[in-house]
């Protein structure tokens, strides 16, 4: 198993073929970076790129150009994530330490004491070209990654896995409050780095 | 009881929105608020575009895996 990415990444002669390597080549590392965000067991996290790019080579000729091989490949992490998840045999190994128990409400900074907006809320145009919308989806991307701790993992199970909340608490051994608080506040500081990072500048 | 909530209540709600369903009064309530609050409106519509970019993103690849499912 562990010599597919070696094999895949082989140089062909087949000028096809040989961009086909390359894009596998690139595949691990971004797979990587994605699966960190929800699984912060790092050896699971491994296991699970590497399952996943077992199945895209196992069924590369299957996948057609519809969508590129990162979205393919993805939508296979996606599911063997989730059903990491809901395996029962998984040991739930969460630390909550440090990251959850950073004191501030983000609500604190929007509101005055009498629970008024600080600032006019800007309406957020929404793009309208493909290439803006998948710009746009970087920038969150971005946006998840800079997440503290287990907010960026709640966010993505919920958001992105679809689990619901109290799954999400369960999963992750943590209470649903907690649960909830890390939801709310991720929620928070995506809206206000995209505010920044992207709505801010499209808007003038 | 106070029929109006603050636009700092009005924002927790619509967090706690997103992740589970509210009671028919405070929806309502919150119905109320909106109606008359252009600031908690824009948050409202902030949250659901968060929430249909992670989606939306991901409407392709969900066929996707479906055949790569169906595949196996």
């Amino acid at each position: 198993m562990t010599n597919i990415p070696a094999s895949v990444a082989a140089p062909s002669t087949n000028s096809v073929e040989h961009d086909r390597s390359l894009e596998f080549a690139e595949l691990r590392p971004k797979l990587m970076r994605h699966v960190r965000l929800l699984v912060r067991d790092e050896s699971a996290a491994e296991d699970l790129v590497q399952e996943t790019l077992l199945a895209v080579f196992e069924h590369r000729e299957k996948h057609s150009g519809t969508a590129s091989l990162q979205t393919w490949a993805t939508s296979i992490l996606k599911n063997k994530v989730a059903d990491w998840y809901r395996s029962p045999l998984r040991t739930r190994m969460v630390s909550i330490a440090g990251d959850e128990q950073d004191s501030g409400n983000a609500l604190e900074d929007l509101f005055n004491e009498q629970g008024e907006h600080v600032t006019p809320v800007q309406a957020w145009q929404q793009p309208d070209a493909q290439l803006e919308q998948q710009q746009l989806k970087k920038v969150l991307d971005h946006c998840v990654e800079r997440l503290p701790g287990l907010q960026a993992t709640t966010f993505m199970m919920r958001e992105w896995l679809g689990f619901d909340a109290n799954e999400v608490a369960e999963r992750l051994g943590i209470s649903p409050e907690n649960c909830r608080m890390l939801l709310h506040r991720s929620r928070l500081s995506l809206r206000s780095c995209l505010q920044v990072r992207w709505y801010a500048k499209a808007g003038v | 009881m106070n029929l109006l909530y603050a636009c700092r209540k009005v924002a927790e709600l619509l967090l706690l929105s997103q992740d589970e369903p509210l009671g028919i009064l405070q929806r309502l309530k919150l119905k109320m608020h909106l109606l008359l609050c252009g600031n908690c409106r824009i948050f409202d519509a902030q949250l659901h575009t968060i929430r249909h970019l992670v989606k939306d993103s991901d409407l392709i690849n969900e066929s996707i895996a479906e055949d790569h499912r169906q595949s196996k």
